[in-house]
């Protein structure tokens, strides 16, 4: 029994090391900040589709588990395993420059992808260092100013008359990046076009969830439910919890019931939600744009060719030095069609 | 033969454990109706004894036959099947729940309703209550057995063997945690039971009880029976002899200490625990090893544990060197150069996992960290060199300092945990069954280091179980029982049944 | 022993979570008395729903003298197979190439997908004599990963699943007169759970178990049947939870019951539960729960930081087992 399970552990481990240095291609260490991750999954199955169908480059690629620890013990192992391009979905965000110091010793292209951007500074420090992500405040800037529309179009969303846009903000995590954006720059969006706001509940932090999302809800619903004009959520699984908190609240019933929700992410629920008209907005970080953005880069470099927005030629993606940035979409009813992406398509 | 007017007999039971012979052809039988007292010293055999006859340990050798019949028991539920139940203090009870449930547990009465079998809660109470009023047994069946008095649990017990219809109960030292109330509320229970035909089996230390209750008398001694005899036969005297009849040989080293002057005075001093000792007064004189001797349930380990601090007094006062001195913690006791050496060596002795070295340096360590350390580290250049002193002068058969202690014989384990306070270099050293489950062997050291001890001026304290050892080694000898110190015997005068005759009946000293 | 002496400290040790609660509730409404209403109550037994009913399961856990760590990733796993089974035929990511199918099925499934993961726990603790804890924390992480695994399924690829059909997420967020139909079920569970405890021979070998395996095992009792039983009833709640929080929530991802378990092992221990075995009611794990819920919809209710919710639940749990403890300590 204990001899049939040692020689399962050798023969497995042993079928995995060539399968990953199959071939003599330029190998690429990815390393994600957590597989579980919707948004994370897809980016990763573009770029693993893409890779393989091109051949130019060999990917390999780790998961750092949501964990800051973890993903330097993944840096290490990429950088035994001698790695030419190094792409990190970074989670450290404290770390960038000592990251970047590393990468610039051990000699890889290094690529931050969907995370803080690294300094001028580091820039200036390291040539072969890019950094693909979406400019995340825009997801922030969509909500609101969707939000802002819909209010001066709309003067009974002031529900309570007191001229001020009083809003719900659905956290994730305080601590992270994505979250402090979105929620800074959504209600910025909603000063700048000029409308007063004043915030409901205060920290409401969800956790990105949708069930969390929905009791908290409830609960400001039942103490604030007059008050309440809008509902802005990091995410869209929080927006949806939201939604069904407020239907449960009476929402949503007919036209005049409707109270706008923003969402982020364009999930298939959240598009399914803009469709059914009732989420207001969300915004659409294309996964397979950030795969295949990751790729093109670095098919670009592997065949010598510069890193500009005309040799990327992607839509919706700019490049300034060495930042590739990728636009959010902000998707609604009359640009669903613009939220569906197809991880399996293997054109870049 | 005249088999059939026996309930239950054993017949020609071995039963041998790893280095020990615990029962060497014995022979034992038990009339029905009858209260059957079983005798002997700590060690005898006893227990075993009944534990093969319930099922819980299985024989090497030997048959049992249950009204004639020839059984063989794979667990205690089989016993249980064929009538015999068991009483022992192992066994707890399920605390949490109802006098009830804990009596009918496994077997409930229900009512099958759609297959789910309902418990019959009125039919359950109005059984137990039944069971208890025709026992005399004033306890409320719904009680929670967590709100029950220790007696009232047992109580609770022998009604749970009756409810099995049980024709044979074997009770091993039932009144060993009772008062004499409560004791007596147990004994006229046995009355009722054997006017029922019930027969019992009553393992006791105390003899006056074994003379007031029981109708025949098997003696045992060194795992094998001395004799059977009608109680009526028998007087305490008789009843001694025949359970000590052991020949002294020369196992101990000679006397060369000389006792001193008055190291160490215990006045009055009560347990904090109601069910413990009481007013207990004697006094330790330097360069002198005093015995304890008494019966399991004396108390004696509870009066060392709270001299040393491990458990909380009522009142009295310990006095060292004239000093009175308070003690609350074994730090404190520590502090003024009293060691302990518990009972339990596997379960408060040593460090099983932990190395030799570690084991006999701890207790130093704690006391001071400087003696060790060499700056933060420890340095292990000055705890190899005390360990290695001890292990040379205590002849500690190990492997290597670094080996694991639970690697050693217990004997060199209990060599190397008295090292550990010899370390400390204690003025009072209290031994607490010091050679129990070691070899002659190493006995026979584990003497010569107290005879060491004593003259160079330490106080030793001993308590133990074993007569011979007590009466080879002690100067005086203080015998406790149940509670109370009921007699202190000059060493030189004590015999066998001096001892016994005090750890038995519980004499008040006249002031 | 049992003199009846009205004791206050006794009545103040007893009833401490309860008077903990009722000042809570007290000081909530004072500050808006919106909190007195009818809605509110409604809200915080439905929020409290799904997890009474896992807190069920790990009562049973608790009472048999084991523990479970599995719970919360068998309420994410069950959630996603109700939630897959639950689909619009005409939904365009579709989980499973399947017809529409009456709620009552995914409701089976994620019920039978619990009760094997409970018996592998069961028979993992029982049989293998591995400890309970890490058994359970064990088959928690298989559990979690197979989810994972589960949800990145194409054409899913790990989305959240939605698209469920009206008849299923009405078990979870519709209602009957008034009332909602969760709370219904968790009421239906408490009292079969309540009836099985104390009502029949096996809730009471469950307990006999708990409270001495060895005089269970002498009693002629087959701890090894009862062991099983227990950890295959809490997986076949824990099941029903989880297709009961993809009714409610309208939606289904691998990070659902993320932490259900030490929330429930949490109420039934402010229940009153042991974590030493033989010992726990319905109605305090009940208690338990709605104490739980009480303070994080209170909280969030009055527009507390969120932050404060950990502090509060914290202190309650260590308040709760100290009462406890002292309870145990005054009866020697």
């Amino acid at each position: 029994m204990k001899k049939a399970l040692l020689l399962m552990l050798i023969v497995s481990m042993l079928a995995i090391v060539p399968a990953v240095f199959a071939d003599d291609a330029p190998v690429a260490g990815v390393i994600w900040y957590n597989f579980a991750d919707t948004f994370i999954q897809n980016a990763r199955q573009t770029l693993l589709n893409t890779a393989a169908a091109d051949g130019t480059i060999t990917i390999i690629d780790a998961d750092s588990m949501n964990d800051a620890a973890t993903q330097t013990n993944n840096l290490n192992n990429m950088y035994t395993n001698g790695v030419k391009y190094l792409v990190l979905n970074n989670i450290n965000t404290a770390g960038i420059s000592e990251i970047c110091e590393q990468g610039k010793e051990e000699g890889v292209t290094m690529i931050f992808a969907n995370t803080d951007s690294p300094s001028d500074e580091d820039f200036a420090n390291y040539e072969d260092l890019y950094l693909v992500t979406s400019r995340a405040e825009m997801s922030g800037t969509m909500m609101g100013k969707a939000v802002a529309d819909y209010w001066k179009s709309h003067p009974e969303a002031d529900r309570n008359g007191n001229g001020k846009l009083d809003y719900i903000m659905l956290l994730g995590f305080t601590w992270h990046y994505d979250t402090q954006v979105r929620a800074e720059y959504s209600v910025a969006a909603c000063e700048e076009a000029g409308i007063e706001t004043n915030r409901i509940g205060g920290e409401v932090i969800a956790e990105y969830n949708r069930g969390k999302a929905q009791e908290m809800v409830a609960a400001l619903l039942a103490n604030y439910g007059d008050d309440i004009d809008v509902v802005f959520a990091c995410n869209d699984d929080m927006a949806l919890g939201a939604i069904e908190a407020l239907k449960a609240g009476g929402f949503f019933q007919d036209e005049a019931s409707f109270i706008p929700v923003c969402g982020v992410d364009a999930t298939v629920v959240g598009c399914e939600a803009v469709e059914d008209g009732t989420m207001l907005v969300t915004a659409l970080n294309n996964p397979v744009k950030l795969g295949k953005a990751i790729y093109k880069t670095m098919w670009l470099l592997e065949n010598g060719k510069e890193v500009t927005t005309e040799n990327l030629d992607m839509d919706g993606v700019e490049v300034e030095g060495h930042r590739i940035w990728i636009n959010y979409v902000g998707i609604t009813k009359d640009n669903l069609a613009e939220a569906a992406y197809d991880i399996t398509d293997p054109a870049f | 033969m005249e088999d059939s007017h026996y309930i239950l007999e054993l017949k020609h039971i071995t039963k041998s454990f790893p280095g020990v012979k615990a029962l060497d052809d014995v022979s034992f039988a038990v009339k029905p109706g009858k209260v059957h007292a079983l005798m002997g010293e700590n060690g005898a055999g006893k227990s075993t004894l009944m534990k093969c006859a319930f099922g819980i340990y299985q024989p090497d050798k030997g048959q049992i036959f249950v009204n004639g019949q020839p059984v063989v028991f794979s667990g205690p539920a089989d016993a249980l099947r064929n009538g015999i139940a068991m009483i022992h203090q192992e066994l707890q009870p399920m605390r949490s729940l109802t006098v009830m449930e804990n009596i009918w547990v496994g077997r409930l009465p229900y009512r099958n309703t759609l297959g789910i079998h309902f418990v019959e809660w009125k039919r359950l109470y109005k059984e137990t209550k039944d069971l208890l009023d025709d026992l005399e047994i004033p306890i409320d069946p719904k009680a929670k057995v967590q709100t029950l008095s220790t007696s009232h649990c047992q109580l609770i017990e022998i009604a749970r063997s009756v409810s099995y219809k049980a024709k044979i109960i074997i009770m091993d030292e039932p009144t060993s945690s009772l008062t004499e109330v409560e004791a007596e509320l147990l004994f006229k229970l046995i009355r009722r039971l054997t006017e029922k035909g019930v027969s019992i089996i009553y393992i006791s230390h105390k003899i006056d009880e074994i003379l007031d209750i029981s109708d025949d008398v098997t003696i045992m001694r060194d795992g094998q029976i001395v004799g059977d005899w009608p109680a009526s036969e028998l007087d305490m005297d008789a009843i001694v002899k025949r359970m000590v009849g052991r020949e002294m040989s020369n196992r101990f080293p000679e006397k060369k200490h000389v006792p001193g002057g008055i190291k160490m005075e215990v006045r009055h001093l009560t347990s904090a625990n109601p069910h413990s000792f009481k007013d207990v007064s004697f006094s330790l004189h330097k360069g002198e090893i005093l015995g304890i001797g008494g019966l399991v349930g004396a108390q004696r380990t509870e009066l060392v544990e709270t001299i040393f601090g491990l458990r909380k007094k009522e009142s009295g006062e310990i006095f060292i060197d004239g000093q009175n001195i308070d003690i609350h913690s074994p730090e404190d006791a520590i502090r003024s150069n009293v060691a302990l050496l518990t009972e339990e060596r596997r379960v408060s002795g040593i460090f099983p996992k932990i190395s030799v070295l570690e084991n006999i340096t701890i207790a130093k360590q704690t006391a001071d960290y400087s003696v060790y350390t060499n700056g933060p580290f420890i340095d292990n250049r000055k705890r190899t060199a005390d360990a290695d002193q001890y292990m040379k002068a205590f002849d500690i058969k190990a492997p290597g300092l670094k080996a694991e202690i639970q690697n050693l014989s217990g004997g060199n384990q209990q060599k190397a945990v008295l090292a550990r306070w010899m370390l400390l270099t204690p003025q009072i050293l209290i031994l607490d069954e010091p050679t129990r489950g070691i070899d002659v062997g190493a006995k026979y050291e584990i003497y010569s280091l107290m005879e060491q001890m004593a003259q160079e001026g330490k106080a030793v304290i001993m308590i133990s179980s074993e007569m011979p050892e007590l009466l080879g080694m002690s100067d005086r000898i203080a015998v406790m029982c149940e509670g109370h110190l009921s007699g202190i015997l000059d060493g030189a005068e004590a015999t066998d049944e001096k001892v016994m005759y005090l750890a038995s009946t519980y004499q008040p000293l006249e002031a | 022993m049992n003199t009846k002496k009205i004791n206050i400290k006794q009545i103040l040790s007893n009833y401490a979570l309860f008077l903990i609660m009722i000042v809570m509730i007290v000081v909530i409404g004072t500050m808006s008395p919106k909190f007195f209403s009818w809605r509110v109550l409604r809200d915080i037994l439905m929020q409290s729903s799904t997890r009474i009913i896992v807190a069920l399961g790990c009562l049973f856990i608790l009472i048999s003298g084991s523990a479970d760590l599995s719970g919360g990733r068998t309420v994410g796993l069950t959630a996603v197979v109700a939630g897959s089974l639950a689909q619009k035929a005409d939904y365009y990511i579709k989980f499973w190439n399947i017809p529409e199918l009456p709620p009552i099925v995914p409701i089976f499934a994620a019920v039978l997908v619990g009760l094997i993961v409970g018996l592998l726990n069961g028979f993992t603790v029982s049989k293998l004599k591995v400890p309970a804890f890490l058994a359970t924390l064990g088959w928690m992480m298989v559990v979690y990963g197979t989810n994972l695994l589960l949800c990145n399924k194409p054409p899913n690829n790990s989305q959240p699943l939605g698209g469920f059909l009206k008849s299923f997420t009405n078990l979870g967020s519709g209602n009957i007169n008034g009332i909602p139909i969760i709370v219904f079920f968790a009421l239906g569970m408490c009292i079969i759970v309540h009836i099985l405890l104390t009502k029949t021979c096996l809730g009471r070998e469950i307990f006999s178990v708990g409270s001495n395996p060895e005089a269970a095992r002498v009693s002629g009792i087959n701890v090894f049947k009862i062991q099983m039983i227990t950890f295959a009833f809490a997986g076949a709640c824990y099941g029903l939870a989880g297709a009961l929080e993809a009714a409610r929530t309208g939606s289904a991802n691998s990070s659902y019951g993320n932490g259900y378990e030490m929330d429930a092992i949490a109420s039934c221990i402010v229940g009153g539960c042991s974590m030493t075995g033989g010992v726990g009611s319905v109605v305090g794990v009940f208690l338990g729960v709605i104490i739980f819920n009480v303070i994080n919809y209170g909280l969030t209710f009055i527009g507390l930081s969120s932050y404060w919710q950990w502090v509060v639940k914290g202190l309650i749990i260590i308040i709760a087992v100290a009462i406890d403890m002292r309870k145990y300590n005054t009866n020697k």
